[in-house]
């Protein structure tokens, strides 16, 4: 061993190099100050005894009648009819949800024409039903739980199994552009509604083997069905099984969006920060499957979830994947150069003005002395009164029709903002101030964590308010110490950067496309193959 | 157990540890003791850094003999349920007061060169509170934002000190010592026993930096870096100042940059840099209050250490308003009673595990 493997391996090289921070909670951890434990296992508790089909046809349909209220709702469509003339039978499908055509033309007509006597479901399976995707079930409960979801079930006199074949046929949107994830080069289809399409837009893009979609309930009592998305060999074991187990906690009335699932399963529902990334975008979250994370898609949902992220992983946006690195690397660094102007420069701002003008300059000092000396109310709630404006406008914004949302920012930006300073309500500089930090708020790409920023920025203009720059001290040191103690499934929020790993991509400026294949906070498989093999 | 400890790598250790160090040996140092006899604080300094490791690294050999993976359970192990609380105790004071000092000294610039004429409380008030809670977030969040804002540290003390750069002059280096060799034995003396508690800190967080060591390589690295810096520091505060001037002056590296900074309209970030070392000092007081939790939840075998962090915070907002709020010379008293009595703070552990130590040799 040389001298400089000594120093190396000795002073600069730990007893366990991988395992230098926990990449999952595999405990359900301390119980919190507030609140019980999150429970674990509430989900699937129904579906650990099943439940048997009768064998008597008339028994089935009077049991299936009771339960889907058929004396006042008629959209369980029931059937009875003779397979091969001898046979009684119900095809049983939900209106609506089922495709007719494709029930009458594959599964009913050759049933009914067929030749033979063996009544037994799979061999049905395997010389009448003229459906691909079929199946046979014994369990009634899972039965009907398909048949509410679209598929079709034929129950047969004497039988304890089902034939289940996929029949969905309902009306659903069309796959159009992500609206909230625009970009102007790169894919431009988004998720939509459908499970089934959204599985099929990720897998048109990723066309490798070892790509696993299981779907299992999300935990609502509706039913819904959620699928989670990995690579198998790539994605890490016990960030799986973590997803797995807080998956099995969610226990709701009914989930109807990712949101709901994201606060049930996140590490810190109580932060502001977001934990997981949502996205509309197939090519974005096919890429982060891809590097090894592990994404989750909630039928009825256009949003996938992506989970664990960090701090940078939120701060990604597709397009810079998209463009040649200089380019690529100049959007990045204005992105993250209007997160931190949109976070500090008000308070920043607000901090000279009030208790170090010795910092500013004369020429500068008398600026703001001159803009502000008709405004009556005192800078800092000034500051305060347009942040919140500027909050009401890009609100109002979003929650009314396109062209009209956009009518209201000109009037809000333009309008308002003229006519506030010509009646002495705020003064020039604190307006282009909050602007330029309006700015830079909506540089950052995901929406969730550009609130948490909104908001990250009235504490630290409070702050400054309060104490100056020891404010703004005092509020920054207070985030970035939440944040560094934040996980997303076990990952440190801040990592590469806040623990350093192995990761050798630049984390700002953006890296060449060929290198690291996954993300090295993910502890993913293949990372642990590379690295063994180098070692 | 909720001993919010985590496990830390070594860049976060190394950052935490080495950024402790600095603010104790840079930002916590009193003038009128350090510069009485002339100006040899860019060697005495380091030096003490470096023989303080000393102590730290028999502890940690002491741990591995006994395979405890930080100091309390191997307090425990080695003295039992009743004498180990009571030897860690004199170690938990030390801390907190090395949580202290840093944070009094600037409280003290705050008030009299950056507000002019606020209350000393209402500068605590934004200071103690972020302290508190970084130290209750625990040894994770605490490497973590060592390792966020050294770079920024070390960025704004190398500005500070190379901006000055135009007015060093090696005559004012001069007289090296005027107490002869025994006075600069020993200040350095004196000196090592203020860095003792802050590197001993490592071994009572062994456990989150995966064992006992690990915790000492981070403490030779760390100790090392530390010097380094304060040498550095040390060296460009002399070539500035005087001894005789410099043993007036609080914090002569915050006064460095009116030298240069204030001439220029583009470069007024004296207020910013000394924004930033308060981060390095709380960052450090945090740390300092947590390991000083650690060792008291561990040695008095508490499963929660968030009720030791909740009183020795109040002990460091006692001490810090006492060390503000009376005359600057109560503080040195206090000082000089820790430079002499401070050693048997980290002496008690070390000695009394001697001969579990020896045993283990002679088997």
């Amino acid at each position: 061993m040389t001298f400089s493997d000594r120093i190396k391996g000795g002073i600069f090289a730990f007893d366990k190099g991988d395992d230098r921070f926990e990449l999952n909670e595999t405990e359900s951890g301390e119980p919190p100050v507030f609140g019980k434990r999150r429970p674990v296992g509430a989900a699937d508790t129904r579906a650990d005894i099943p439940e048997r089909i009768p064998r008597s046809i008339e028994k089935l349909q009077k049991e299936l009648e009771r339960r889907f209220s058929s004396d006042v709702d008629h959209d369980l469509i029931m059937r009875r009819f003779l397979i091969a003339g001898r046979t009684p039978a119900l095809v049983v499908f939900m209106n609506g949800m089922a495709d007719d055509a494709k029930v009458n033309e594959f599964l009913l007509r050759p049933l009914i024409r067929l030749e033979g006597t063996d009544t037994d479901p799979k061999a049905l399976l395997n010389g009448a039903v003229e459906i691909a995707e079929s199946a046979t079930e014994r369990d009634l409960s899972l039965a009907l739980d398909s048949v509410l979801g679209g598929m079709t079930a034929v129950f047969i006199e004497g039988q304890r199994e089902c034939i289940l074949s996929e029949t969905r046929g309902f009306e659903k949107r069309a796959v159009e552009k992500a609206e909230n994830e625009q970009v102007v080069r790169g894919p431009k289809e988004g998720f939509t509604e459908s499970l089934r399409t959204n599985i099929t837009l990720i897998r048109r893009i990723l066309c490798v083997p070892d790509l696993v979609v299981r779907q299992r309930a999300s935990g609502g009592r509706n039913n819904v069905k959620l699928a989670v998305i990995w690579r198998r060999g790539v994605t890490d074991e016990r960030l799986l099984a973590e997803v797995e187990r807080r998956l099995d906690g969610v226990d709701l009335a009914a989930v109807t969006s990712s949101g709901m699932l994201e606060q049930m399963t996140e590490d810190c529902p109580l932060s502001p920060i977001p934990q997981m990334l949502s996205t509309e975008r197939p090519d974005r979250a096919a890429l982060h499957v891809m590097r090894g994370r592990v994404c989750i898609i909630l039928d009825g949902c256009p949003q996938a979830l992506i989970l664990p992220v960090t701090f940078f992983t939120l701060m990604d946006s597709p397009e810079d994947i998209y463009m040649r690195r200089p380019l690529g690397t100049v959007l990045r660094v204005v992105r993250f150069t209007g997160a931190v102007v949109s976070v500090l420069l008000p308070g920043y701002f607000l901090a000279l003005a009030l208790y170090h003008q010795g910092v500013l300059s004369t020429e500068v000092l008398s600026t703001v002395i001159a803009s502000r000396r008709m405004v009556f109310e005192p800078i800092g709630v000034e500051m305060l009164i347009l942040l919140l404006i500027f909050q009401m406008i890009r609100e109002a914004g979003q929650r009314v029709p396109g062209s009209i949302g956009q009518a209201i920012g000109i009037i809000g930006g333009l309008v308002m903002g003229q006519a506030a300073v010509t009646a002495n309500l705020a003064s020039s500089v604190v307006l282009i101030i909050v602007a330029a930090s309006g700015l830079g708020n909506f540089c950052v790409p995901d929406y969730p964590t550009q609130i948490a920023a909104s908001y990250l920025r009235l504490a630290i203009v409070i702050a400054a308010w309060l104490g100056g720059l020891l404010g703004i001290v005092a509020a920054a040191l207070l985030a970035v110490a939440h944040a560094a103690g934040l996980k997303s499934f076990g990952v440190p929020f801040l990592a590469p950067f806040a623990p350093r790993t192995f990761r050798t991509k630049p984390l700002v400026l953006r890296g060449p496309l060929s290198g690291q294949a996954a993300d090295d906070e993910l502890n993913t498989a293949y990372d642990r193959r590379i690295r063994r093999r180098e070692q | 157990m909720r001993m919010n400890e985590g496990r830390i790598g070594w860049a976060e250790g190394i950052s935490v540890s080495a950024l402790t160090l600095f603010s104790c040996g840079v930002f916590a140092l009193d003038p009128s003791f350090a510069y009485e006899n002339g100006n040899l604080t860019y060697l005495s300094i380091p030096l003490s850094m470096l023989v303080s490791l000393l102590p730290v690294l028999f502890i940690v050999g002491s741990m591995k003999k006994t395979g405890s993976r930080d100091l309390a359970s191997h307090m425990r192990k080695t003295m039992g349920g009743v004498l180990a609380p009571a030897a860690a105790l004199p170690l938990v004071a030390a801390l907190v007061y090395c949580a202290a000092r840093p944070l009094i000294n600037f409280t003290e610039v705050l008030h009299r060169l950056v507000y002019d004429g606020v209350s000393y409380p209402a500068i605590l008030s934004f200071v103690i509170p972020v302290t508190v809670f970084i130290a209750w977030k625990g040894f994770e969040s605490i490497g973590r934002l060592a390792v966020i804002f050294t770079g920024f540290i070390a960025l704004s003390v190398a500005a500070a000190a190379i901006s000055a750069a135009p007015s060093f002059e090696t005559y004012r280096l001069y007289p090296l010592y005027s107490g002869g060799t025994g006075s600069f034995v020993s200040f350095t003396a004196s000196e090592t026993l203020m860095f003792i508690p802050p590197l001993a800190a490592l071994t009572v967080c062994g456990s989150g930096l995966n064992g006992a060591e690990n915790a000492g390589k981070t403490a030779a690295v760390s100790a090392a870096a530390a010097a380094f810096a304060a040498c550095a520091v040390q060296l460009a505060i002399g070539l500035v100042y005087p001894y005789r001037v410099l043993s007036g002056l609080l914090m002569p590296l915050y006064r460095i940059n009116f030298l240069s900074l204030a001439q220029s309209y583009a470069l007024r970030l004296d207020k910013l840099f000394i924004m930033v070392w308060l981060n390095g000092a709380v960052i450090s007081a945090a740390y300092c209050i947590y390991a000083a939790s650690r060792l008291f939840a561990g040695t008095f075998a508490m499963r929660d250490v968030t009720p030791a962090v909740a009183a020795l915070s109040a002990a460091l907002l006692f001490t810090v308003m006492f060390g503000v709020l009376r005359d600057f010379a109560s503080v040195s008293r206090v000082d000089s009673a820790v430079k002499k009595y401070g050693w048997l703070a980290a002496a008690a552990p070390a000695v009394l595990a001697i001969p579990r130590f020896r045993r283990r040799e002679k088997e």
